[in-house]
């Protein structure tokens, strides 16, 4: 039972470690942000996530808010049941010209067990849209 | 000798949230000293009187105590980490393995206990 139990919990953290030492040794993350086209409003923009981890994420759900004046004035968003390495995510989202920034949530499971939440916020480049 | 053993595994569920601290000062925190003492304290009392106790229908309830203190113990360390990575925030949120380790370790032995004592309480009677 003990040396059961032992193991169980063994294979239970195993996805965490192995997340947790992916993102310590490398970027697991790759994203590529393209402008679409410009209207007299503003920008679409094209964005592509790729997952480079070894440990597959469910439920992954990516939220993209564009800020303006501190008020969400776009939002959208863009869901996979899994993302295995290599995947990609893709998403297309509008930036106003009056937009402050942009804010992307990313949400999912590390092999369907821990919740994973990750937030970050990015200033309107303008014309030079990195990627 | 159950108050020693009973300490013993207790002082082991305490170094896992001391191990986390060392390794993550700023993310974990750490239940206050007294509390800890506290818990050791109570977990060794009751694991001495579990072990001296004839098998009867309280038996699994006092030794269930000791186990519930030690998952209390490491829960009370808390069961998400959040980080701040490269401009980033992380938020993980490790509770599934809080949850597994309460019916492993909590759960499961208690009902084991019970059923064993209902058993030998049925063949006596």
């Amino acid at each position: 039972m003990s040396l059961a139990s032992f193991l169980l919990v063994v294979l239970a953290l195993t996805p965490f470690i192995e997340f947790a030492g992916d993102l310590s040794s490398r970027n697991i993350v790759d994203i590529a942000w393209k402008p679409l086209e410009t209207g007299t409003q503003g920008v679409k923009v094209g964005l592509i996530l790729t997952y480079k981890g070894t440990v597959p994420l469910t439920d992954v759900n990516l939220r993209i808010e564009t800020l303006c004046g501190g008020k969400t004035c776009q939002s959208q968003e863009a869901s996979t049941k899994v993302l295995t390495r290599g995947e990609r995510l893709d998403i297309q989202f509008f930036v106003p010209f009056n937009a402050s920034s942009v804010r992307l949530s990313f949400e999912s499971k590390i092999a369907g067990i821990y919740t994973l939440k990750a937030v970050t916020e990015t200033g309107v480049p303008g014309y030079g849209f990195p990627g | 000798m159950g108050a020693v053993k009973t300490a013993v595994s207790m002082l082991l569920w305490l170094a896992f949230p001391i191990i986390l601290q060392t390794i993550a000062p700023s993310y974990i925190s750490m239940p206050s000293l007294s509390l800890v003492l506290f818990f050791t304290c109570v977990s060794a009392v009751t694991g001495a009187i579990a072990s001296i106790l004839k098998p009867t229908a309280f038996k699994p309830l006092v030794s269930m105590i000791p186990r519930i203190l030690g998952f209390l113990l490491v829960s009370s360390t808390g069961t998400s980490v959040s980080i701040n990575f490269q401009g980033t925030s992380l938020y993980l949120d490790l509770s599934p393995i809080f949850y597994l380790l309460l019916f492993l370790f909590v759960l499961v032995p208690t009902l084991l206990e019970a059923i064993s004592t209902f058993t030998w309480w049925l063949e006596k009677s």
